[in-house]
């Protein structure tokens, strides 16, 4: 297998040996006209020019973006909750209540997870169970793909251009708790929305350390148009999101 | 059957034609309206056509990066030369595993390789998990479009083929239901799999990651719950950097399915760490050539690298909205299809569907990282009739394109000998022109393959030469007329 390794690098940088000789041969010259500025950089919202972003600028997140951010998740079929700090544990039970929920999924470690917990032992109208994530998922399976009914977790960020959400899986929060129960609730503190995709990156410069095993983009319920162009949810992942969004952190 | 022939049976399938003009009509609706306007597309496509052509500038390079970094996160990185050694390669690994029940994501890569025929022959089996890739495999079909691959079927068909082959379900043609149909005989199968496979839109070199889009959450499901994820991607898959995939997947998104993003980005950069609770024991990375290699060392044809899979070609081709997918009898139809079929396969077997265009260029214009469909389209056709190279011994690395003029005929060398000749004497030019108009009763009739669909023209009275020159005579003669009064 390394000999099919060494022969496909080998072919590919034979090409480019040739194809060096020949531009110092015929003076041609391989860069592209660009319309917008010299960076060639453009804003990928609206196809202007723009500079891109650098780590240290970090802009508040301006009310037209923020309302951007909470349109395009409903658009997309997420139900979005505004709130705060200190009350998004009452509205969002309010909100849910309809649904009658009997099985949460909560982290046992995250600040959230348990006042999440907790507010439900106290609050809740019937009777609830809640489980933790184990030490792995196998030891879960089958409780994690057939009784729960909902998971909660933090974001970790936001994107205003395209109204995702961030999650950085961990052990705290496992990948599979976005992913597998039918309803998935997100915390994102209006702090951590930025604007732009490309900001988003800038703010975590992932490239400067090893790579997080997983990080995810989340834009709404799972969905998908493959009968007859017609667009349906839940088609694996999710049936329903709820993005509690908090306004004062 | 041949390419004409299949062509013309999709012809003439009236409820075939009817989803396909709907459906692809739906795709270039959906794209148009993602671009605020033609600036938007220009700048993303102009951002996003440096970025890949800066790839592939430096390709062996940042596949040795990424190898390096991959391998770094924990990721196995295997290396293919083609479709059989692919196969064998990932057999190998999931019977290193004693893998019986394979759930993949979608990926047109496995399809290129075979990849389900050759694990069935090893008695593996391999569920397709995303839905119309599903829907297609129930259906003992291939996927005929290469996002949407059950875009030939219409809800009542799908509706059928659920009742028919799925245990239990009764028939319904609501797509919500469908769905659900859908969705809970695919749960058993993320819950049984052993291993999942899956595609890679983008391989990111500095990081060692591979990013994934999708809609649905199979692509999330086949990755992360089976202990084993099995990934293959193109050597061309790979970019420089993460900063490269804002403009790359929103010109991808938008350029697909209209959407400024996927529901779910997944960036993978590592099998399960120590301490994590989930996630995959394993991930392996398979680099697939399949001819590859050999595109990059043609100066135009190793722009049919540049593709980054959006099916944007084949939506706006109106050769491909009246035929579909299956008549081209390939796994990428289309004009992405024309270019890299003939490359994979040899023009021998592929070199018929490149004459299936008409050289509207729709599809280099909507190409978001500017390929030059329309050209290199032009250029298989005349490679595949093509008279051979000069004898002079070719380099060890410069090979001819596989079935290079085995589309020749001597009818049609000669046909366009006799029209050099005579175009290139205004003489004999002139000479057959009159011959044709004076002689136009004795014209044999054109071949039926040429009067079945058109209708026959006649020569005119005198050539277009002699109109002319008549004209300015007569209009000589007027002027002279008027001078002398």
């Amino acid at each position: 297998m390394s000999n099919t390794r060494d022969r496909i690098l080998a072919r590919l940088r034979a090409a480019q040996h040739i194809r060096a000789q020949a531009h110092c041969g015929s003076g041609q010259s391989a860069t592209h006209q660009t319309a917008h500025g010299q960076h060639g950089v453009c804003d990928t919202a609206t196809g202007k020019a723009a500079v891109a972003p650098s780590a240290d600028h970090a802009e508040p997140l301006s009310e037209d973006d923020l309302q951007l951010f909470i349109s395009l998740l409903q658009a997309a079929h997420a139900e979005v909750i505004c709130s705060n700090n200190a009350e998004w544990p009452r509205n969002l039970q309010e909100a849910l209540e309809p649904r009658a929920l009997t099985h949460w999924l909560c982290s046992e470690s995250t600040a959230s997870g348990m006042r999440w917990s907790a507010h439900l032992h106290q609050y809740s109208q019937t009777a609830v169970t809640i489980t933790h994530y184990p030490t792995t998922m196998e030891a879960f399976k089958a409780q994690l793909f057939n009784d729960i009914q909902a998971a909660i977790t933090d974001a970790n960020g936001g994107i205003a251009e395209t109204g995702s959400l961030l999650l950085e899986p961990s052990a705290d929060e496992p990948r599979l708790m976005s992913l597998v129960p039918p309803l998935h609730v997100a915390l994102i503190k209006r702090s951590q929305i930025v604007s732009r995709f490309a900001n988003l990156l800038a703010h975590n410069r992932w490239e400067t350390q090893p790579m997080p095993s997983n990080i995810l983009l989340i834009s709404g319920p799972s969905k998908t148009a493959d009968i007859q162009q017609t667009l349906a949810y839940g088609a694996h992942g999710p049936k329903e999101l709820v993005v509690v969004v908090l306004l004062d952190a | 059957m041949n390419f004409r022939q299949q062509a013309d049976e999709a012809l003439n399938d009236q409820a075939l034609r009817e989803n396909f003009k709907g459906a692809m009509r739906f795709l270039r609706d959906k794209r148009r309206s993602a671009f605020n306007d033609e600036g938007h597309f220009q700048c993303l496509q102009g951002q996003s056509q440096r970025i890949r052509e800066e790839a592939l500038q430096h390709l062996p390079e940042l596949l040795e990066q990424l190898e390096t970094n991959c391998t770094a996160n924990g990721i196995h990185v295997h290396w293919a030369e083609d479709a059989a050694e692919a196969c064998i390669l990932i057999a190998g690994i999931i019977q290193s595993h004693q893998g019986r029940q394979v759930v993949k994501g979608k990926s047109m890569a496995s399809e290129e390789i075979g990849l389900n025929h050759a694990l069935e022959q090893q008695g593996i089996q391999c569920i397709e998990s995303d839905m119309g890739e599903f829907i297609v495999q129930l259906a003992g079909e291939t996927p005929s479009h290469i996002i949407m691959p059950a875009i030939h079927k219409s809800k009542e068909q799908i509706a059928h083929l659920f009742e028919d082959k799925l245990v239990g379900v009764h028939y319904t043609d609501q797509v919500d239901e469908l769905i659900g149909i859908g969705r809970r005989a695919l749960r058993e199968k993320f819950y049984e799999a052993d291993i999942g496979i899956s595609g890679v839109n983008f391989a990111i070199a500095e990081s060692g990651t591979l990013c994934l889009v999708e809609n649905e959450g199979n692509g999330r499901m086949s990755t992360t719950v089976p202990p084993v994820h099995i990934a293959i991607a193109g050597i061309e898959k790979v970019i420089p950097r993460l900063t490269d995939l804002p403009p790359l997947l929103s010109v991808l998104t938008r350029s697909a399915t209209g959407q400024i993003i996927t529901t779910y980005v997944n960036l993978i950069s590592s099998p399960r760490k120590p301490g994590e609770k989930d996630g995959p024991l394993e991930v392996h990375l398979v680099l697939l050539d399949n001819g590859r290699s050999r595109m990059y060392l043609d100066q135009q044809l190793q722009k049919t690298l540049l593709c980054i899979r959006c099916g944007a070609c084949m939506n706006h081709c109106p050769v491909y909205t009246r035929i579909g997918g299956h008549a081209y009898g390939s796994v990428y139809p289309g004009p992405i299809g024309q270019i890299v079929m003939p490359q994979i396969e040899g023009l021998q077997k592929h070199g018929e569907m490149t004459d299936a265009c008409s050289l509207n260029g729709a599809c280099g214009e909507v190409c978001p990282v500017g390929i030059p469909l329309p050209d290199l389209i032009r250029r298989l056709r005349e490679e595949k009739s093509s008279a051979p190279l000069s004898t002079a011994p070719l380099p060890d690395v410069l090979e001819q394109l596989k079935g290079r003029g085995s589309h020749r005929t001597r009818f049609e060398a000669a046909s366009w000998f006799i029209w050099k000749f005579i175009y290139q004497s205004p003489r004999i030019y002139q000479t057959v022109t009159w011959l044709i108009s004076r002689l136009r009763w004795l014209m044999p009739p054109l071949p039926r393959a040429w009067t079945r669909y058109r209708t026959l023209p006649r020569p005119a009275a005198n050539s277009l030469h002699e109109i002319l020159l008549q004209r300015s005579q007569n209009g000589q003669q007027t002027t002279d007329r008027q001078r002398k009064s």
